[in-house]
């Protein structure tokens, strides 16, 4: 009797079921926002659509043309008849090469700076003005002295080593002297420091490093290809169309590039998720 | 018995240790020592080459660069016309970058489902280099606006995101404080939430001035615009002129170097209380 008034003037009382506490009656949060996606990504195609159908320019890209685009470019190849798998694993397979090399010589010469600090201190005047060349600003200079797969290495190779290098190089002071010491108090070495402390702390802000190199790759590896000249290639794919002012096409690619960007930063994001589950916080 | 506490050696911080004139010179003599290891090793991997006809050497470099600098290019544009054009893109970009940024980043951090609604479109716009909308920009949008509008894209993301993670870092027991003392929501954002951020979004900004400098030389390259120093360097590499390319290399450089250095020395000024600045 008293449940049912209570029922009625809004207020639910305990039945002493556990239930009634664990699962609320009201649509989970997840579900919830999956319909605000929606809806916003309805928003998104409307704002399109407006932007499409009150504009003069004949060049703006339409939703029903990049859909077309997107359905030939998959299922015909662009117009030189390279399939756009092709053109993903040409630029992958660039990235992954200039990446693993930055990654290795990244981690090495940031420990090995990081470790023997004055080493950094003393070759600063060199290392400080290489850093600020935008690794763009190297393609001009690999075209002339290097060509074919080579080209594209180095200038990936320069665009992640700084990241993860700096990354290393940054976050060797600030392992824990507390660990440092006990390690020493327990009569360990120089050696055992570096393999049980430095290492193991070091590890997530390689990861993290890793990542923003693997970003900046994919960045590089764009400019690239649009100005160094060979056929395949995500970014040679959107100069080509561009230069045919086929804005559909051009978006199709750029949607390929951001995919694949994006696929790649999660799968690093995983790992970091997956191994550093102790760390307490884990940057977008 | 008492317990005995082992004096800890002070280490003396590394600034402070710089700070006596003999230090300072042994800092100054091993870089340059280190300048002249690289020179040298620049000198054997010429003499190391077979075809060296196109390979840059250091006295030609320097040559280069006097005469881009007292000459202009051949074009006939000073190299002050150059790094201006460049200069003002990346800066007039930057600025409306910050604003949408900070604005953007706070709402969105503050209300969180709003950036978890949106972000089916973030995400994926997020993860498209700016250099690849660069085709697009050459086609729709024309002069000053193609080169404002990718520099935006590239230093958008970084501030953006700066701001937008930092917002849940901020301490929960400064928030409780104000609570406590019966500050309301907006007291929270303007003493806690604001002054806590600040320091990130200083670093997302430095982070997004690089990608600026990058971006540019970029758009520069593949744009055609005569001047800026991305097409400085373009111009000379079509010319097979490799010495130029290097001094124009290394005047972006400088330039990026000295505009991070800006931004560091304000982040290191206005937050001292922060233990650790980065690189």
């Amino acid at each position: 009797m008293a449940n049912t008034e209570l029922a009625e003037t809004g207020v639910v009382q305990f039945n002493g079921n556990p239930e009634q506490i664990i699962k609320p009656r009201r649509i989970p949060r997840r579900l919830k926002i999956y319909g605000y996606n929606l809806i916003t990504l309805g928003i998104f195609f409307l704002v399109w659509y407006g932007i499409q159908s009150s504009t003069t320019s004949s060049y703006f890209p339409t939703i029903g043309g990049v859909e077309r685009a997107a359905i030939g470019l998959v299922t015909k190849g662009d117009i030189q008849g390279f399939s756009l798998v092709q053109h993903a694993w040409a630029s992958s397979v660039r990235v992954f090469a200039g990446f693993g090399l930055a990654l290795v010589m990244g981690v090495t010469l940031g420990l090995l700076m990081g470790l023997y600090p004055f080493i950094y201190e003393n070759s600063k005047v060199i290392i400080e003005p290489i850093r600020f060349i935008p690794p763009i600003a190297w393609i001009p200079m690999s075209m002339i002295l290097l060509r074919g797969f080579a080209r594209y290495v180095f200038i990936i190779w320069v665009g992640a080593f700084f990241p993860i290098f700096i990354s290393v190089l940054m976050s060797i002071p600030r392992v824990e002297t507390i660990l440092k010491d006990s390690v020493k108090v327990y009569g360990g070495s120089r050696w055992d420091i570096l393999k049980r402390i430095v290492i193991p702390s070091v590890t997530p802000e390689i990861l993290a490093g890793a990542r923003i190199g693997l970003g900046d790759s994919w960045m590089c590896i764009v400019a690239a290809e649009m100005i160094g000249g060979e056929p395949i290639g995500a970014g040679r794919l959107i100069l080509k169309y561009a230069d045919l002012l086929n804005m559909n096409a051009v978006v199709v690619g750029m949607i390929l590039i951001g995919i694949i960007g994006f696929a790649c930063n999660e799968v690093v994001l995983q790992i970091e998720k997956r191994l550093f589950r102790w760390r307490s916080q884990i940057t977008l | 018995m008492e317990l005995q506490v082992p004096e800890t050696p002070v280490r003396p911080h590394k600034i402070a240790s710089t700070k006596s004139g003999f230090a300072n010179f042994h800092k100054v003599f091993y870089n340059l020592l280190s300048v002249a290891i690289f020179l040298l090793l620049w000198k054997i991997g010429l003499s190391l080459l077979v075809h060296a006809t196109y390979f840059p050497t250091p006295e030609g470099t320097i040559k280069a660069a006097i005469g881009l600098i007292l000459n202009g290019d051949v074009e006939g544009y000073s190299l002050i016309t150059h790094v201006w054009a460049s200069f003002t893109k990346v800066l007039f970009g930057f600025g409306v970058a910050l604003l949408t940024g900070i604005t953007l980043g706070m709402i969105m951090g503050l209300y969180p489902i709003i950036y978890a609604a949106a972000k089916i479109i973030i995400e994926p716009i997020r993860f498209i280099p700016p250099v690849g909308w660069v085709p697009m920009a050459i086609v729709l949008l024309s002069g000053f606006s193609r080169f404002a509008f990718i520099i935006w894209l590239g230093a958008f993301f970084p501030i953006f995101i700066s701001v937008l993670t930092s917002i849940p870092k901020v301490d929960p027991v400064a928030k409780d404080v104000v609570k406590v003392y019966g500050g309301n929501r907006r007291q929270i954002i303007k003493k806690i939430i604001i002054p806590s951020v600040m320091p990130e979004i200083l670093t997302g900004a430095r982070i997004s001035i690089g990608a600026s400098w990058m971006c540019i030389v970029a758009a520069e390259m593949i744009a055609g615009e005569s001047t800026g120093l991305g097409r400085l360097i373009l111009k000379y590499a079509d010319l097979m002129m490799t010495n130029e390319v290097v001094a124009g290399m290394l005047f972006i450089g400088i330039i990026g170097l000295g505009c991070n250095e800006v931004i560091l020395q304000i982040e290191k000024h206005l937050f001292k209380w922060r233990t650790r600045i980065t690189l």
